[in-house]
């Protein structure tokens, strides 16, 4: 069956939100088959309504809201034990092994991050790591832009403290 | 005028460049004379700026390549569900037309066929029953669709 020009861009499209929501899948999961699984999940149901969705508005924050439903759902499964709880492979941002040239700003960053709640971290990366506009992690987290922007700035603020708290003690 | 307090809960969205004109213009004029608030957006910048840096996981490149044609599969498994059904279900129908009219089969085998095809349409309409209830509860319905 050929391939249209539309699908062609979204396939393109969906490429690229797809690895920018497993790097968000492992961050959540801590586990790479489970992120894997998760976002492979969601792009199939983003595919499934490829004729409705208009992809320059939508695709993003749809993708990420359906990957993160999926999270949660692999979250609660390990919580009920039908999971296992951690992979033989973890890979978070806060992990220091990455492999890559170790820099202490960064290590004092990663380390501000992990001080603050899910919910502040989650809406920080949305925004900084991953690149979402308010729009879009508003369709992702289900809330209005209005609470996006207080919640984002709430999170910043305790990040900026907690990172100069860093700063200080080094 | 806005005060710093006011201000500060505004960096954030000034930051993105979420904020309508006229607030950022405001923000603007203040950050030019408040060093206090100057700082602090200096320093949303650069943690913006090191989060942007950070190392990204990466799927291995066969395994993505992979996962990519699985879920973007052009002919859906609807499809072939589809057309695996409806061939056992028109065999079936023609069987059962062949079964009633022939004249050599007697009564009670009748009955205990369409015994078996009651049970299993009774049974098909139960679990249906069951999955349109539990689709109206799915909260992820609307997305996941």
């Amino acid at each position: 069956m050929p391939v249209s020009d539309r699908e062609r861009e979204l396939i393109e499209r969906l490429d690229a939100v797809g690895r920018s929501g497993f790097a968000y899948a492992c961050q959540k999961l801590r586990n790479r088959e489970d992120a894997l699984d998760a976002v492979q999940a969601a792009l199939t149901s983003v595919w499934r309504t490829r004729q409705r969705l208009d992809p320059q508005r939508d695709l993003r924050g749809w993708f990420f809201r359906i990957l993160r439903n999926r999270c949660i759902d692999v979250v609660r499964d390990r919580a009920r034990g039908a999971h296992q709880t951690l992979g033989s492979d973890p890979v978070t941002l806060d992990d220091p092994a990455d492999g890559l040239a170790r820099d202490e700003s960064r290590d004092q960053l990663r380390a501000a991050l992990a001080t603050l709640t899910e919910e502040q971290r989650e809406i920080v990366l949305l925004r900084d790591y991953h690149g979402l506009s308010y729009a879009e992690i508003g369709r992702a987290l289900n809330i209005p832009p209005g609470t996006v922007m207080s919640r984002l700035s709430r999170a910043r603020s305790a990040l900026r403290e907690r990172f100069l708290a860093q700063e200080g003690a080094s | 005028m806005k005060t710093c307090a006011a201000i500060r809960e505004l960096l954030s969205a000034y930051l993105d460049g979420e904020l309508p004109q006229q607030e950022a213009q405001q923000v603007s004029v203040h950050l030019r004379r408040c060093t206090e608030c100057r700082e602090i957006m200096e320093d949303f910048r650069r943690m913006q700026a090191q989060i942007r840096d950070l190392p990204q996981a990466e799927p291995d490149r066969e395994q993505w390549g992979n996962l990519m044609n699985r879920a973007t599969m052009r002919t859906s498994r609807g499809l072939g569900w589809i057309l695996g059904v409806g061939g056992v279900a028109l065999l079936a129908g023609y069987g059962l037309y062949s079964f009633t009219r022939d004249p050599s089969v007697d009564t009670l085998e009748r009955i205990g066929v369409w015994a078996m095809l009651g049970g299993g349409v009774l049974l098909f309409a139960t679990v249906l029953v069951e999955r349109l209830r539990a689709h109206r509860s799915d909260r992820y319905k609307d997305i996941e669709q």
